[in-house]
């Protein structure tokens, strides 16, 4: 048994050594890697400084081209979109910690019938890890992750999980390049031969009945929004385009929009819907990529349109 | 409580850490009152099901120890069968059965809507299952006594390590060991901690993160082409050796730890070079369990060639209903069958011509790996018509340049950790690792643990899913 006690304290030292080195070096290559995605994003946002944030999933990180609305609106824009992040915890998470560094003028919320409904997915908020220490919202929303999370946490090399391919990429000359944030999506869908994303419904009546309200979610919408209207920041919730293609699509798009308009003017926040039911020129299958995002050609005509809401909100973009 | 959590590390702390201060007699009372508890966390309700079945197999088998006459010791076994298929079909097979008549009524004309259940299959059932009858059964024969202690049944049916996934025990191999007075010894614990670590690894590096290209590609069928089906195959084969092989690692692992050898389920099962080898090595306590209670039973290899081969059928159809309660994994055993007679004829009637060497034992290998991996796509599909539609694609339309990858680091990181894995199974199924590795082990051992420890954290899969077999 002492024996045994020994080697184990032994292999806790050699295991803890281990770590703090594996972590330290994933630290370093975290910080100074040009990856956009998995890399120190927030980290460069922050030192950007834009007065104009966007955040959300894949569509925001897609739709939103920043040089243009950077162009239009005259005022710095970043986008915080990130792949699978489409729900409030995320928002928060970013938000807490941009509003921690600088306060922006406007808040971008690419919103989507699932904001209030269906669970969050939480292992998408593996962004947020490499930040707990320094960041209390990030660890606030880490820790939503697991009841064991601050148990991993005793691990800095798990801070760094699944990324070192990732940051280590552009070091290689390979990896997506980004503007701020924005990738641009390239192809076109072809009508009829939709990829439907997510997975179509098999029982059309489902798909028109209203989803339960997750609890977890609106807590963390309503704590969003406090901490950026409290700031001065000005929320707009955004539903950028995404392909129809059916009549029954059509109509639950329409009750998507309803209350969707009905949620945000209950939390005091503007709204913008671009469905193609209300701007037919996001109607044509040429703007997407697939059924829910759209293609370069189709982000750029979304950011004009954008562009020009926003001009008529006439928010102050500059002090 | 899955062993890749931290509910399960706190659990085995708490049970395992003090088990060795425990007095011996109560050894045994602290195992059951553990075991009891690890399987009611999961669903309190389902251990009435495990006392109600126990309590009859004890009694079945204590008038078992009285009975000489053929006919009544015939008709207590019958008890303990029909209360422990009983069981299963109820909860595993009954929808299926339904479903499967009335599809075939509705194709005779003759509309019929059978009364469905709607119940939730109980954890680990087919394992406990079978461990129940392998109990009786052996008392039966008589090669076994039947067991006075209530206490001690009970803990051979839910004892914690393989309760929920096996290995499947036998009462000869486990109830002895219960009596033993197992110290704390340095070697056996460490290796007991060695293959639980070995195991997570497995599961949190390997089959999790090989699951989510596998999960995308299967669950969307229809959008896929023949190479990405291929990929996501080779991928399935892996992932649920790993996700099996973990599961029994751990299991195995923890028991260990505590004094008490569970039986080997695996043995490096993707060198074997054939599909009885393969068989040799897969699962084993259920291929044994197999043998010994449906296949000799039929009569085995000792009537002839083709009876034999009948028997072997006969095994892997039910094999295959075992797995599942849908058509794809009967019709999963049915190919395993085919094959295994395909192999029996070819070494009756078709000469040797090439003598063994290492070229043709890896060719070996590798068609036999071709083979069973085109067996996992009936075992992984949703559904019949996926499965039909897998074959279609990987045979007649195998596209390269279609191949689906939608981020590379699931593939780099799944493929690294085979790299790690294969690695490690090619040393030992050579044998170099008995004779290079083991007289040089120890700094070779704590590098190891801690490059594996270094890689759970890096490149695991924390938000894994369930072990895929705790669903049979």
């Amino acid at each position: 048994m002492r024996r045994f006690a020994v080697s184990l304290a032994i292999l806790v030292v050699i295991l803890w050594g281990a770590d703090r080195v594996v972590g330290t070096g994933m630290d370093a290559l975290f910080r100074t890697s040009q990856s956009e995605e998995d890399g120190d994003t927030f980290r460069r946002a922050i030192a950007y400084r834009a007065p104009i944030i966007v955040c959300g999933s894949s569509r925001a990180q897609d739709h939103y081209e920043v040089d243009s609305l950077e162009t239009w609106l005259g005022a710095g824009a970043y986008n915080l979109g990130r792949g699978g992040s489409s729900g409030p915890l995320y928002e928060y998470g970013a938000a807490g910690i941009v509003l921690r560094h600088y306060v922006p003028r406007l808040w971008i919320m690419e919103v989507d019938s699932e904001i209030d409904t269906t669970p969050e997915k939480l292992d998408r908020l593996s962004c947020f890890l490499p930040y707990v220490d320094e960041e209390p919202a990030a660890a606030e929303v880490v820790g939503l992750r697991s009841r064991y999370e601050p148990i991993r946490l005793l691990s800095k090399t798990y801070r760094y999980n699944s990324l070192v391919l990732s940051l280590l990429a552009p070091r290689l000359g390979k990896g997506v390049h980004h503007r701020n944030g924005f990738i641009a999506l390239s192809g076109a869908l072809v009508p009829g031969v939709v990829a439907q994303e997510p997975a179509a419904d098999s029982n059309p009546g489902a798909m028109l009945e209203q989803p339960a309200e997750d609890s977890l979610k609106m807590r963390y919408l309503r704590k969003t929004v406090s901490a950026l209207q409290s700031r001065g920041v000005v929320v707009v919730a955004v539903r950028s385009p995404h392909y129809l293609d059916s009549p029954q699509a059509m109509k639950k798009d329409r009750r998507e929009e309803e209350h969707l308009s009905h949620l945000f003017r209950g939390l005091g926040v503007s709204y913008l819907d671009f469905s193609p039911l209300k701007q037919p020129e996001f109607g044509p299958a040429r703007l997407y990529r697939d059924s829910w995002h759209l293609n370069v050609e189709g982000a750029t005509l979304f950011t004009h349109a954008l562009a020009d809401s926003l001009d008529n909100m006439r928010i102050a973009l500059r002090p | 409580m899955r062993f890749n959590s931290f509910d399960y590390l706190l659990f085995f702390l708490v049970v395992v850490g003090p088990f060795f201060a425990v007095p011996y007699r109560f050894r045994k009372t602290w195992l059951l009152a553990a075991s009891v508890f690890f399987y009611m966390y999961w669903s309190p309700i389902f251990i009435l099901l495990i006392l109600y079945s126990t309590t009859i197999d004890y009694f079945v088998a204590r008038r078992l120890g009285h009975t000489e006459s053929p006919g009544a010791r015939r008709r207590l076994l019958a008890l303990s069968y029909v209360t422990n298929f009983g069981a299963l079909f109820l909860f595993k097979y009954y929808n299926f059965f339904m479903d499967s008549w009335s599809g075939l009524l509705h194709s005779a004309g003759l509309p019929f809507q059978p009364p469905f259940l709607r119940v939730i299959l109980p954890v680990g059932i087919s394992f406990y299952t079978f461990e129940a009858i392998s109990y009786t059964t052996d008392v039966y024969r008589r090669s076994y006594p039947p067991e006075h202690d209530y206490r001690r049944l009970l803990l051979f049916i839910v004892y914690f390590p393989k309760l929920i996934a096996g290995p499947i025990e036998r009462a000869w191999h486990l109830i002895p060991q219960f009596e033993r007075k197992t110290n704390f010894e340095y070697a056996r614990v460490r290796e007991g901690l060695a293959k639980i670590l070995w195991g997570l690894f497995k599961k949190i590096v390997i089959a999790d993160r090989l699951a989510i290209y596998v999960n995308a590609v299967y669950n969307n069928a229809g959008h896929h082409v023949g190479s990405t089906f291929v990929l996501a195959t080779v991928f399935f084969a892996f992932q649920i050796y790993c996700d099996f092989s973990a599961y029994s690692d751990i299991a195995i692992g923890t028991s260990q730890v505590i004094g008490i050898d569970l039986l080997r389920n695996f043995r490096r099962p993707y060198f074997a070079t054939s599909i009885g080898d393969f068989w040799r090595r897969w699962h084993i306590s259920l291929s044994t369990w197999f043998r010994d209670y449906v296949y000799i039973p039929l009569g085995g290899n000792r009537q002839g060639f083709w009876n034999m081969n009948q028997n072997i059928f006969t095994v892997f159809l039910v094999s295959g209903i075992w797995h599942g309660a849908s058509w794809t994994f009967v019709l999963w055993g049915i190919y395993h069958g085919v094959f295994l007679l395909v192999q029996n004829l070819w070494n009756r009637f078709i000469p040797t011509l090439v003598p063994p060497r290492p070229v043709k034992r890896w060719l070996q290998t590798a068609g036999t790996f071709a083979i069973v991996c085109l067996s996992w796509v009936l075992f992984r599909a949703n559904s019949l018509a996926d499965a039909g539609h897998i074959y279609r694609e990987i045979f007649t339309h195998f596209s390269l340049s279609q191949l689906y990858v939608p981020n590379m680091k699931h593939i780099v990181y799944g493929v690294f950790g085979l790299g790690v894995l294969l690695s490690a199974e090619f040393l030992t199924e050579s044998g170099a690792y008995v004779h290079f590795w083991l007289p040089r082990l120890k700094p070779v051992r704590w590098a190891a643990y801690t490059g594996l420890a270094v890689l759970i954290a890096l490149i695991g899969v924390f938000d894994g899913g369930q072990f895929i077999y705790f669903q049979f």
